[in-house]
């Protein structure tokens, strides 16, 4: 009886315990909601502006496959709550009531503040005059006026940026670009090795973060020292906009994020940080899984939230523009001084406007040259140009050379990266053959926007369905033709490589599995939009089905490519010597045709490899 | 070069560099600053990437150097940054970096600015110091009085 008293107390306890429970934690929810609802703010609202897209955008809040948010900013200082990270809802919480408080930790968050205030109806609590950082940063773009998305071209020669960078200009009252200012999102790369380079830049290695830097160093850095030229794109954005996304600039300040190369890149983020601005527009979404520098000016473009581009061209440009308005007798006394090494006068007896001019085409001549040398401020190169300005000043004020001419073929009329293909094969056994490239151009695709007489592509994959087998046919990682023409002036360096799994019949394997790379080098001769190359370099082949061996032949190729903007044509031969005598050279002699519109092409292809034909007609789209 | 492009991309990526005095700003001794040893400025790049806003120290024009809107220190970072364009447009008497660096100057006559730079061309650009061409400009320009 005792026993079951007790028992019937404990019970009536717990029961108690749990009711005084219920009833503290319903009074503090209450005293909690009527807190937050003095201020006009209650935990629904809360809830609600969490899942506001800006909200999400200015936390850089992406949702995982299985619905859960996380940021992908790194830096644990760009939140205030704890799980901050990944709960937009805690983040917004934690923020509101730092803001009531009016917590000094807010000076970092001025574009978060303007939301809260917009959409939670608060009053300002932290005046922008009470963050002396802030202010002092403001204070520095207190000249702006506009924002520009920019696009530093193709840069074949380096990796990094082969396939174009992008970044903002935020630009000055007064229109000299001068005077504007950058705004980079780069990688701080640690390593100078270069595949752990490749690794770490695919894989998230490297952390990457804004920076805001005068203007002029990106002009310095890609028009002149690169030779790239650098298009600039007005963004159209109303003064609020502009206003919230140089806050926006400030709160990334010191966050961080870790770097991928082919997905979360510069443009990415870039884009990303527009995309909070114009947050209606939904930006981010456009983006593929591969982000191509250009596609992000594309989307813009296609959503009509881009003025007209403006190229400023590069060092090398402004060389040939220079050069193409000589005379014949001026061009003459360029090539001699050149040929001097700079260190020659032009010629006696010609008038000063004369003189003036190849003076001025000898030095732009030697600036594109020797950029990197002039830059760094070399001795001697410093002193040969330095007396080439100090006999140019002596002329006096000189009519030149007409201004750069606005001309130029803007990228974002380029097709569109990602490409598929189907095609058909005639060869000793029939086959289809289905093909997805990643990115970005190859030699015969449509060629406006596109460097001239070149290709790079990356990330290739073929499957075959031949004797009712669908097979892997072929996975190039990269291929690159970069043909630049020798003139009066240079002889710059042809190349070709690539890297990839391909099936072929050799040495009486049929359609086996061959991995190879090859690197060719030489020189190309061109007359308009046609050119001729020769090149000679090594391939190293391995089959897998065969002898398990490295192959390392040396080759020679041979070649014409013609580009237009309806039809491209590509005739190539190349000779492959083996390494063992008694194998036979290799020939393989290829045309490959393509009739195209934009986005669209029709492709006739024929090969002679190894003493087999084959033909091959495709269609396809780019997208 | 490589190691130089290296150097850059990791400069350009940091945030600011307030130990180096304005002879330490700019383009050229950044590239160069590099071969005194690649360690140290990365050691510099990762410590000053971890010190919050600091990033936006640049932000007014003044890469390498403390923040300061006089327009001494403002005329001494363009020419550093822009030593090797300006030199050139000098020599032409017109272009780009005069038009702004007579506005830095507070010079409404771009023209005749032009005109003083072409004038004194060989003074001015004697050495490579961007403190003696500056002060070398602003010699030129009181004395002919370009600016008026």
């Amino acid at each position: 009886m005792k026993r079951l008293l007790k028992q019937l107390f404990q019970k009536s306890l717990v029961y108690k315990t749990s009711l005084l429970k219920f009833y503290f934690y319903g009074l503090l929810a209450f005293a909690g909601s009527f807190l937050f609802h003095a201020h006009g703010v209650t935990q629904e609202s809360i809830l609600e502006m969490s899942n506001h897209p800006q909200w999400l955008k200015l936390l850089r809040y992406q949702k995982n496959i299985l619905g859960h948010y996380h940021s992908q900013a790194d830096d644990p200082n760009f939140f205030l709550s704890k799980e901050g990270k990944h709960s937009p809802y805690k983040e917004l919480k934690s923020f509101v009531e730092a803001y009531e408080k009016g917590d000094k930790k807010l000076c970092r968050f001025f574009a978060r503040q303007d939301f809260v205030k917009r959409n939670l109806n608060l009053k300002e609590r932290i005046k922008k005059s009470d963050c002396p950082e802030y202010m002092k940063f403001r204070e520095g773009l207190k000249r702006v006026e506009k924002a520009y998305l920019v696009f530093s071209s193709y840069h074949l020669e380096s990796p990094a940026s082969a396939f174009g960078h992008t970044f903002l200009r935020l630009g000055t009252s007064g229109n000299n670009q001068l005077l504007d200012y950058g705004v980079n999102y780069a990688a701080n790369v640690t390593t100078k090795n270069a595949l752990l380079y490749a690794a770490l830049g695919i894989t998230g290695g490297f952390t990457g973060n804004f920076t805001t830097l005068p203007y002029f160093y990106k002009i310095r850095e890609y028009n002149d020292h690169e030779s790239r030229d650098i298009w600039s794109y007005e963004v159209k954005l109303s003064d609020n906009d502009l206003d919230l996304l140089i806050d926006h600039l400030w709160e990334m300040g010191s966050n961080y994020f870790d770097y991928f190369y082919f997905d979360e890149n510069c443009s990415y983020h870039i884009l990303a940080l527009l995309d909070a601005i114009l947050y209606k527009e939904n930006l981010i979404k456009e983006v593929s899984s591969f982000v191509v520098p250009i596609d992000t000016v594309k989307i813009l473009k296609r959503k009509s939230l881009i003025k007209k581009g403006e190229n400023r061209i590069s060092a090398r440009k402004k060389f040939l523009h220079h050069w193409d308005q000589l005379k014949d007798d001026e061009k003459s006394s360029v090539i001699s001084n050149i040929e001097s090494d700079y260190r020659s006068v032009a010629k006696e007896g010609v008038n000063k406007e004369s003189q003036a001019k190849i003076l001025e085409t000898t030095i732009s001549h030697l600036d594109y040259k020797k950029s990197s040398e002039i830059l760094l401020e070399d001795k001697e190169w410093t002193g040969v140009r330095r007396k080439l300005l100090i006999k140019r000043a002596k002329l006096g004020r000189q009519k030149t050379f007409d201004d750069i001419s606005d001309d130029e073929v803007d990228p974002i009329l380029s097709h569109d990266s990602m490409m598929f293909r189907l095609s058909y094969i005639d060869a000793d056994v029939d086959f289809y053959k289905m093909t997805l490239r990643t990115t970005l151009h190859d030699s015969i695709d449509y060629p406006v926007g596109q460097k001239e007489f070149s290709g790079l592509t990356m990330g290739t994959f073929s499957l075959s369905y031949r004797e009712e087998n669908i097979e892997i046919d072929e996975v190039n990682i990269y291929d690159i033709l970069s043909l630049s023409p020798v003139n009066e002036l240079e002889f710059p360096m042809s190349f070709s490589s690539s890297l990839g799994q391909k099936k072929i019949n050799i040495d009486s394997c049929f359609y086996c599995s061959t991995y190879s790379f090859e690197g060719y080098g030489g020189l190309s001769f061109s007359h308009e939009n046609i050119v001729f190359y020769f090149l000679s370099g090594l391939k190293s082949l391995y089959l897998d089905k065969t002898d398990n061996r490295l192959r390392l032949w040396a080759g020679v190729k041979v070649g014409t490519l013609f580009q237009s903007e309806m039809f491209s044509l590509r005739v190539e031969s190349t000779r492959v010597i083996r390494e063992i005598e008694s194998m036979p050279d290799l020939f393989h002699h290829q045309a490959q045709l393509s009739i195209h519109s934009r986005n669209q092409f029709f492709r006739g292809g024929y090969q002679y490899f190894n003493n087999e034909h084959s033909l091959e007609l495709s269609l396809g789209t780019h997208f | 070069m490589k190691k130089a492009l290296i150097a850059f991309t990791v400069l350009m990526s940091t945030s600011s560099f307030a130990a180096y005095g304005p002879a330490g700003c700019g383009f050229g001794t950044m590239l160069l600053g590099e071969q005194k040893g690649l360690p140290m400025n990365v050691i510099a790049a990762t410590i000053n990437g971890s010190s919050g806003n600091q990033t936006f120290g640049m932000s007014t024009g003044t890469l390498g150097c403390k923040v300061d809107d006089s327009t001494k220190v403002a005329a001494l970072n363009f020419i550093e940054g822009n030593k090797v364009a300006l030199a050139k447009d000098a020599a032409l008497g017109k272009g780009e970096t005069l038009a702004a660096l007579a506005k830095i100057y507070k010079c409404s006559n771009v023209e005749s600015f032009g005109e003083t730079l072409q004038g004194n061309y060989e003074e001015i650009f004697m050495n490579n110091s961007s403190e003696k061409i500056d002060e070398t400009i602003t010699e030129a320009v009181i004395s002919e009085k370009s600016c008026v």
